[in-house]
């Protein structure tokens, strides 16, 4: 899969001079695109860019150039709710599917892999929340490395945790057991735009911050 | 209709990619469904798997646990902790076993396996859609050897080792959710220890063995 990730522009504006006490009122935000390949299949996508005017999947991704299936993990229930794109119908969303930043979801891509573009704003200061139990996480911003290279927080001390990137076939499994020397059989990365599972156990809550800042 | 199609195309996308089998080889730290007593105790009684009986759940770096299968569901093959293919780490490709912890560790993680170097197991054989019988045994290595004729050493010693009662678990389509590869079958067991009997024929034994030395 070919990702290629683009911050179009960081817009620094400087909007004007306000005084003669020169105090500078700056506008800053970063703006840009993502572009991503689906392959044939099954993939685990993530949007990581705030688009307008919503982030519903319709949105996102307006016109697929093939029938497509979206499909989003709902823990209450260990179920999927999906929306579904026929190239004659146009999209089927019955439960407004919304994929923000830090969300992720099953892509099923029927037909040769189809380019997506996404577009919008980084969300430079975030919160996600891993909660006990299973769901599917992204990186907020568009960034590709391992988790620490992301910014994963540390693991509370006497917790377990188990990551699942599905790899096109399969789900690649990683374990975070500290007597185990952390994770296991290595560290998990992650490429821009994809999204993947975490089972936290019964652990609380463990708050996943961003904040990014740009300008001066 | 739509929704119905693209269900399919989830649960039926990449299966013949996917031939062998892998269940997710861990007792604790998990989501498993349904809730219930999946940890190794030292000896008997099995208890609720609560704080109150993290005393008894099995710990020590000496013992070791691995997975063994037979295809079918429900076979009684492995009734008597005998028998079957022991399972190989998906990313070593061998047969594969994880310690248990030292007594130090927390409580939640007493009487659990301490995975390392990948937590996938392969079920050579077992395509998905296939159901095996699964059975986890756990033996004292130090004294025994790690290795199966070390576990049917200690089997056949009658203490330091235990095995679960055997359990189904079938293959999952791909697109399935993670939590569908755990060992949601498999409850709680404990080590056997030595019949009264067995430990005052080996008293004997060993008096004799005194006596016949002190005799020449």
């Amino acid at each position: 899969m070919r990702t290629k990730a683009l911050l179009l522009t960081a817009a620094v504006g400087a909007v004007g001079i306000a005084s003669s006490m020169a105090q500078a009122v700056y506008s800053v935000n970063i703006v840009g695109y993502v572009n991503k390949t689906l392959p044939s299949g099954l993939s685990m996508v993530a949007n990581q860019l705030n688009a307008t005017p919503n982030n519903r999947v319709t949105t996102l991704i307006p016109t697929p150039t093939g029938a497509l299936s979206v499909s989003k993990f709902v823990p209450a229930t260990g179920n999927f709710v999906s929306a579904t794109f026929d190239t004659d119908a146009g999209w089927d969303d019955p439960t407004s599917m919304v994929l923000n930043p830090g969300q992720g979801a099953f892509v099923d891509n029927p037909n040769p892999p189809m380019p997506v573009t996404f577009v919008g704003e980084v969300q430079l200061n975030s919160t996600v929340n891993i909660h006990s139990g299973l769901d599917i996480y992204s990186s907020v911003l568009p960034q590709a490395g391992d988790l620490n290279a992301i910014g994963f927080p540390a693991i509370p001390s006497g917790q377990q945790m188990a990551l699942f990137k599905f790899n096109g076939t399969a789900f690649s499994n990683f374990s975070y057991d500290e007597e185990a020397g952390g994770w296991q059989p290595a560290i998990p990365t992650v490429a821009i735009g994809e999204s993947f599972f975490i089972d936290n156990g019964a652990n609380p809550t463990l708050p996943w911050t961003r904040n990014f800042t740009v300008g001066p | 209709m739509k929704k119905l199609f693209a269900v399919a195309i989830l649960g039926l996308t990449a299966v013949s990619g996917w031939a062998q089998g892998t269940v997710t080889f861990q007792n604790g730290g998990l989501t498993f469904t349904p809730v219930a007593n999946r940890y190794v105790y030292a000896s008997e009684p099995i208890g609720p798997g609560d704080a109150t009986d993290a005393a008894r759940r099995l710990t020590g770096t000496n013992y070791t646990a691995g997975l063994w299968y037979v295809p079918g569901a429900g076979s009684t093959l492995l009734n008597n902790g005998r028998g079957g293919v022991q399972a190989a780490n998906s990313i070593t490709t061998s047969a594969s076993l994880f310690n248990f912890r030292a007594p130090t560790t927390t409580d939640a993680n007493k009487g659990t396996w301490v995975p390392i170097g990948g937590n996938s197991f392969v079920l050579q054989g077992i395509n998905v859609g296939e159901s095996a019988t699964l059975q986890v045994r756990v033996w004292d290595y130090i004294t025994f050897g790690r290795t199966e004729a070390g576990y049917l050493a200690a089997l056949a010693a009658g203490g330091g080792v235990g095995f679960s009662a055997p359990f189904d678990y079938t293959v999952p389509a791909a697109g399935s959710t993670p939590d569908k590869y755990y060992l949601n079958n498999l409850r709680a067991f404990a080590l056997v220890v030595p019949e009264p009997s067995t430990i005052a024929l080996g008293v004997l034994g060993a008096a004799s063995l005194l006596f016949l030395r002190r005799r020449k």
